[in-house]
């Protein structure tokens, strides 16, 4: 089984990209992808693709392992490539039969394809070099003051991660109760998908218990701990910016000033 | 309503997350990839059993799409529609035949529109309706059935809720 | 709020509970009028069987349950007063029993300070106060890392150390060693017994008398009440009554006790081993005079409380190997290697060159400590697993071979998981049994008659409980309900992974007398994971060792347990009553030490005397 998988695509480190504050880390992958969007010419692109460089180089992170995690995403890119070429009217460059492939479609597919990958790339580099649980405080910090709105910041941090914490406790359950299951003749592999439905059902029943005896439990050993929910809770670890998240912040408006003036120049 | 997100309530949304999660995870091969039927948009029917469920699924869908490898805009975009979905599932709580549809429909708006903007794989009426497709497989297929049978065992399942 | 007497942390005054239950509009009291108090840096002992309301007392001792009637007061403060509630459960923390359940992070040190963080303390506090718990618990070197990499052991010693960052006055332990093995067990105890050291006031509930009798209280709870309370001396006194609460004693008072019906004359007031072998080696102990060996040898027979057919089983093992040659063998094992996730770095040899024969109709026990690998051997036996080298041979087919259905495998070997009422699943018992026969292709009635036999053999009344819900009967009903649940495939071979597991003493051996019943009436051939070796040495006639992965040893019990100082090297101890004798004979009794069961030490202990008294 997979047994790390709360760790997601963590990649560990000492780089100073993972001793960032998780919160200038949600807030600058933001900033970086929304960049994306407002970048018109592949000069933009290239700015871009820079940034990303240095921090992949400065975070430590393997350009093997990264690329490991995006598989998929290369059948997406490849698929977007083949249909964006193919498909976008315009100037016939080249033809076979009813294929043809036009400048603009061209075109259309590398961009897309570049930006897609620098999206992709760029929002896994904050995976890749935070732990699962700092993101959730993170976000838990940095949506605080929508608390005023009933934007249930603490809970949802809370959730997320008591979630993390029980995904391989059932993960375990799960392979348990299926192989409890296939002891007594179950099949979860074959048949068709009505079929398959079905026998999901004696898998998923215990599991859903499995699942509620541990709420019933959780609860209870986290009140006899005290917890009245996230007012007047203080921290172990408390967050707090260092020089590194500075320097961050400068290069990253930079960077943002840079990209908005090639916006306009070109 | 100060009350309204007391411990058990918290917890039960947590532990939905977490199964939530775990049912993507085990049967990743369906789940990701250009169709995506995921047995775990089966739960999108719980919230006809518990409010808990809301918040849970939100969670879920954040927590799987962040250890997922798709990135951000998944995690962003996916997200929220489960958690449009949710709260609409739990309105129409009453209507067991309409439970499953907010989510087919949300994922459907809001997905096909991240795979034709973003991915750019296509117009996006084909984009929608491809998501729309594998998500009323997980939702009405799996996910109608196992609502009925919840419902019989809601009292073993359920039963903390209210205490 | 006047009701404070200085001395005591904990007063219960005529506690009432009663759950309501909200489909059948139905109370049940699970408290019914107690009332006790506890003195400051006490050690209290809580006993009682599945449902007598142990958990639920332990609850309204830090305001989880309020009372319905009478009332709780913790440090003076009444639990019904919502103003303390913080102080009261900051004063009386709990641990739970599932290790798995109560831990809230994903890191250690974030878990242990769960507690202090809701408590509004300071960073810098906050930090003082988890490393200090932690070395506490003997966990600091495992601070940053997951729950889920750790035993269930230090799983529980990370929850008591949650609790012991609040700084509580009194820490009240429900059940924390129940789903432990012996190790983890043993680890917790020590924890347990430094708390009291430290002048903590502990509650301990536990289904083991042996950690009972550490406490300087023991109170015995049955049906909602306190039925006996008192020192541990006091207590097991007690003996018949204790028995008819289907409770257990301590070994050393089960030991006394049956020394006496042999005729010797020891007192009634020893509940520990070192106190016995203390007196056993003085000249006090001796056999009365008008005894002779008749009476003592029936007083073994009927000793059998605890050993059914005991005796029977010893004759067999003077020729052990032969016994295990003559029988046809059904299942074997060869050279089998299991490694999991091959290749990456999370790799991990589980099993190495692994082999074996079960014969037909044997009963066999496979031992070892926690991770050695014993799961991953059965779930191989099944095809469950698929070996990475080496073969599983069922009636001379290969199961990997291709030219037997998976099918018809798991059908000649049934295999019961751990706690396998986690996996019931349908409406009504009948549906559940019967969910293994249909999906052997069975025809209806033939699934439902394999299954009136399945839960007939299993002890249960088929009629009166075929259309009930599963979820609906107590812990020990569920169990064999899902053993049933295999039985009905008619298995040849039936494997079940610690079976009585979490039970209380007397659930305990019902399961295990249902599985001799099994085994007799059945022809069928078992395989039996425990943890526990006085079992091991009672029942099975083959045991199978396993230490990281390999298979350490196969041999008969005796052959087994003479190796005492190599099985402590490996994690594991002896039966008691062996153990019993070699404490003896290190207090320079000369007395001979084979004995496994009570009854054959009994019989040993009365040779001795008898000697004795003759020079
Ligand atoms: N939430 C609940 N709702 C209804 N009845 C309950 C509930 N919890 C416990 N009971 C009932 O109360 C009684 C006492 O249960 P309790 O859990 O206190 O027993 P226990 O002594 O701790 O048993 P065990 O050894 O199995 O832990 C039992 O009859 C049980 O069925
Ligand atoms: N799915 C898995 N993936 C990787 N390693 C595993 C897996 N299952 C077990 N292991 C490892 O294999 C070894 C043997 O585990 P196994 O569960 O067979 O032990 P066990 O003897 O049954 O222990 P216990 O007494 O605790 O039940 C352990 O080191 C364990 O960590
Ligand atoms: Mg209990
Ligand atoms: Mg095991």
């Amino acid at each position: 089984m997979l047994r790390d998988i709360t760790l997601g695509q963590y990649y560990p480190g000492e780089s100073p990209i993972h001793k960032l504050d998780p919160r200038t880390k949600i807030l600058g992958t933001l900033l970086y992808l929304i960049s994306l969007f407002i970048v018109k010419s592949f000069a933009g692109f290239a700015v871009a693709l820079l940034l990303l460089g240095m921090s992949i180089k400065i975070s430590g992170v393997p350009l093997k392992f990264m690329l490991k995690g995006l598989k998929t995403i290369f059948m997406i890119a490849l698929f977007t490539f083949v249909l964006n070429v193919f498909m976008t009217p315009g100037t016939v460059l080249w033809r076979w039969g009813f294929l043809r492939v036009t400048e603009e479609g061209l075109y259309n597919a590398v961009f897309m394809v570049v930006r897609l990958g620098l999206l992709i790339v760029g929002s896994s580099l904050l995976t890749l070099a935070t732990k699962p649980l700092q993101l959730t405080d993170g976000m838990e910090t940095l949506l605080r003051p929508l608390q005023r709105f009933g934007v249930p910041a603490h809970e949802i941090a809370m959730m997320m991660s008591i979630a993390l914490r029980f995904i391989p406790t059932l993960m375990e359950e799960t392979d348990k109760i299926m192989k409890a299951q296939m002891a007594r003749g179950a099949d979860f592999e074959s048949g068709n998908l009505l079929q398959r439905a079905k026998s999901l059902i004696p898998l998923l029943v215990p599991l859903f218990i499995s699942a509620f005896r541990i709420a019933v439990d959780l609860a209870m050993a986290m009140e006899s701990r005290c917890y009245r929910g996230g007012e007047n809770r203080t921290r172990l670890h408390p967050m707090s910016f260092h020089a590194g998240d500075g320097v961050a912040a400068v290069i990253l408006g930079i960077y943002l000033l840079i990209l908005v003036g090639l916006r306009f120049i070109m | 309503m100060k009350k309204r997100f007391d411990t058990t309530f918290v917890v039960e949304a947590s532990v939905i997350a977490a199964v939530y999660a775990v049912l993507t995870f085990v049967f990743m091969p369906f789940s990701y990839g250009l169709m995506q039927v995921r047995v775990s948009e089966a739960l999108t029917v719980l919230p006809a059993f518990t409010p808990a469920a809301v918040p849970g699924l939100f969670v879920g869908c954040l927590v799987a799409n962040g250890l997922g490898p798709n990135g951000v805009v998944d995690i962003v975009v996916g997200s929220a529609a489960t958690l449009i979905a949710a709260v609409c599932s739990y309105r129409l709580k009453d209507h067991p035949l309409l439970v499953p549809l907010p989510p087919v429909l949300a994922n459907a708006v809001l997905v096909g529109w991240e795979l034709s903007y973003v991915y750019g794989m296509g117009a996006l009426p084909v984009c929608m309706a491809w998501v729309g497709l594998g998500e009323l497989i997980s939702c009405y297929v799996i996910g109608l059935p196992l609502m009925k049978l919840l419902r019989k065992y809601e009292g073993v399942i359920f039963k903390h809720r209210n205490s | 709020m006047s009701y404070t007497i200085k001395d005591d942390i904990i007063q219960i005054d005529h506690l009432l509970f009663q759950y309501q239950q909200e489909e059948t509009k139905e109370t049940v009291t699970a408290v019914d009028d107690v009332s006790f108090s506890l003195k400051r840096g006490s050690f209290t002992a809580i006993i009682g069987r599945n449902g007598s309301g142990k958990s639920t007392l332990a609850k309204n001792l830090n305001a989880l349950l309020l009372p319905s009637g009478g009332a709780v007061y913790v440090n003076g403060y009444d639990t019904k007063e919502k103003d303390h509630l913080w102080e009261i459960r900051q004063s009386a923390g709990m641990v739970f029993q599932n290790p798995d359940n109560q831990l809230v992070s994903s890191i250690v040190e974030d878990d242990v300070a769960f507690g202090p963080e809701n408590l509004g303390i300071e960073p810098e506090e906050i930090r003082r106060r988890v490393d200090e718990a932690l070395h506490k618990v003997n966990m600091y070197q495992h601070r940053k890392r997951a729950p889920h990499h750790l035993s269930g052991g230090q799983k529980q010693r990370i929850a008591i150390a949650g609790v012991m960052a609040m700084r509580p006055e009194c820490i009240i332990l429900d059940e924390p060693t129940a789903m432990l093995d012996p190790k983890g067990r043993a680890q917790v105890m020590e924890i347990v017994r430094q708390l009291h050291a430290d002048g903590i006031t502990v509650v301990l509930i536990t289904h083991f008398m042996d950690e009972a009798a550490q406490a300087d209280r023991i109170i015995i709870m049955d049906q909602g009440k306190a039925v006996l309370d008192g020192t541990p001396k006091e207590v097991f006194r007690h003996g018949e009554k204790i028995r008819d609460l289907y409770l257990d004693v301590p070994f050393a008072v089960e030991m006394a006790r049956q020394l006496r019906k042999a005729g010797m004359n020891v007192p009634d007031d020893i509940i520990e081993n070192e106190e016995l072998t203390e007196y056993l080696c003085s000249s006090e102990a001796a056999l009365s005079a008008e005894d002779d060996g008749e009476s003592a040898a029936s007083g073994e027979t009927s000793a059998s409380g605890t050993a059914p057919g005991a005796d029977a089983k010893t004759v067999s093992d003077a020729t052990p190997d032969a016994a295990v040659l003559a029988g046809d063998t059904v299942l074997e094992v060869k050279n089998l290697r299991h490694v999991f996730s091959p290749g990456s770095p999370f790799e991990s040899v589980a099993l190495s060159d692994v082999s074996f024969a079960l014969s037909k109709n044997s009963f066999t026990a496979l031992i070892g400590h926690t991770g050695s690998g014993k799961s991953t051997l059965i779930q191989h036996l099944n095809g469950l697993l698929k070996p990475t080298a080496g073969s599983v041979w069922i009636e001379g087919a290969d199961i990997a071979g291709g030219e037997v259905k998976l099918r018809d495998i798991r059908r000649k070997v049934g295999l019961v998981f751990q706690y396998p009422e986690y996996q019931l699943f349908e409406e009504t018992v009948l549906k559940d049994v019967c969910y293994g026969p249909l999906n052997l292709g069975m025809s209806q009635e033939e699934a439902e008659e394999k299954a009136r036999r399945a839960i007939e053999l299993v002890g249960l009344d088929f009629e009166e409980i075929k259309d009930r819900s599963p979820f609906a009967l107590s812990g020990g009903q569920k169990r064999r309900v899902a053993i049933a649940g295999v039985i009905a495939m008619e298995p040849q071979v039936l494997i079940l992974d610690e079976p009585t597991a979490g039970l209380d003493p007397k659930s305990h051996k019902d399961i295990l007398s249902m599985v001799e019943t099994i085994k007799n009436e059945g022809n069928v051939t078992i395989l039996l994971v425990s943890h526990n070796m006085g079992d091991v040495a009672r029942l099975a006639d083959r045991v199978l060792v396993m230490d990281g992965g390999r298979l350490w040893m196969n041999g008969t019990p005796r052959q087994v347990f003479s190796r005492e100082s190599e099985l402590l090297e490996i994690g594991l101890g002896l039966p008691p009553a062996a153990e019993f004798l070699r404490q003896l004979a290190k207090n320079g009794a000369p007395v001979a030490t084979q004995a496994l069961t009570i009854s054959e030490a009994v019989t040993a202990i009365t040779q001795w005397k008898r000697g004795e008294s003759q020079c």
